[in-house]
């Protein structure tokens, strides 16, 4: 049975988290990254385990330079589960693509540049759209959100879909998610991975990378009990 | 044997509206999920889901929408970012769909 996830779920204030992660829980996913301030976190986990839905750490940096994301992505990459990047430039879509410490890049915003051969060639990272950025901005993001799922499909680049909540009218069912890949020409079963295993597979790879199980080249530690 | 080619396969879909629009009319939400289809894509799409949408008595703030199996990814997404009903904040979510009813309320 699949395992759903929602890859970003934005707490913007604590009194908000319970609520939003009842609600995930309730709408079938289990497990969730969110994104929190550091001092909310004890209450976002402690809410998460109430429900018993598996919590992760996501940050969406927007860097105003190549040199500054380098800059966060050293200081910050392994204090999250997930990292995603937002960006209206090229040259920075293109390292976020590539860098090995990102984990996503958005690209449901209509600010984003478009992903060409170029970018393509380097892309080692997953591409995220996310529903809020549908919701707010309308047909822009709709049509920058198909035309990147399109190309994912097409060049077999990593496609995670997320809802981008920052409040429980933000919440659907992952079906629901998955319909914004399904309507983009994704199969069902396509569709349905980039709400489950795809992310799943992200986050639990990178906290076995915090915990260290895993080590940078992707070798498990066995241990022997 | 012509009747059967021209009836096209159906889906139905059980919806929970919630949100601060309180109980809604079937109207109202027939009227969302056409505007959303509309919305997303244009008449073809509307003609082709051929929407209805039902609410069973006593039932509150759920519905069954009925729609092509060929434009369901279109109805499901058009669900998918309903922001409003009426005016008033609301988000459509869609529990399962099914062939029939009776396999969608079991």
């Amino acid at each position: 049975m699949r395992k759903y996830v929602d890859a970003w779920i934005w707490v913007r204030h604590v009194s908000l988290a319970e609520a939003l992660i009842r609600r995930a829980a309730m709408l079938g996913f289990s497990a969730i990254a969110i994104e929190a301030s550091d001092k909310d976190w004890g209450a976002v986990k402690k809410a998460a385990r109430e429900v018993g839905v598996e919590a992760y750490m996501r940050r969406t940096i927007s860097p105003s330079s190549v040199r500054e994301m380098y800059r966060q992505l050293s200081e910050e990459r392994w204090r999250y589960d997930y990292i995603a990047v937002e960006t209206d430039q090229r040259d920075l879509l293109m390292a976020a693509a590539r860098d090995t410490r990102v984990d996503a890049v958005v690209a449901s915003l209509p600010s984003l540049p478009r992903i060409d051969r170029h970018i393509i060639a380097v892309t080692n990272n997953a591409i995220e759209v996310s529903l809020s950025h549908i919701l707010e901005r309308g047909f822009a993001a709709y049509r920058r959100a198909t035309r990147s799922i399109q190309v994912a499909l097409r060049k077999r680049i990593k496609l995670v879909i997320s809802s981008g909540a920052g409040d429980e009218y933000g919440l659907r069912r992952p079906i629901q998610l998955a319909a914004i890949a399904w309507a983009s020409g994704a199969s069902p079963s396509q569709a349905l991975d980039a709400v489950s295993e795809t992310p799943l597979r992200l986050l639990e790879d990178n906290r076995a990378r915090r915990e260290g199980r895993l080590d940078a080249q992707g070798v498990w530690r066995v241990v022997e009990e | 044997m012509c009747g059967g080619l021209l009836r096209s396969k159906k889906r139905y879909l059980l919806v929970e509206v919630v949100g601060a629009a309180g109980d809604v009319s079937r109207e109202a939400m027939e009227d969302a999920v056409a505007r959303s289809v509309d919305m997303l894509g244009g008449w073809k799409a509307l003609a082709e889901a051929e929407l209805r949408v039902f609410k069973p008595r006593g039932w509150t703030g759920r519905f069954i929408v009925r729609c092509s199996l060929k434009q369901i990814p279109t109805v499901l997404l058009a669900l998918t970012l309903i922001r409003e009903i009426e005016g008033r904040p609301a988000a459509a979510l869609v529990s399962k769909y099914s062939g029939t009813i009776k396999k969608l309320l079991e």
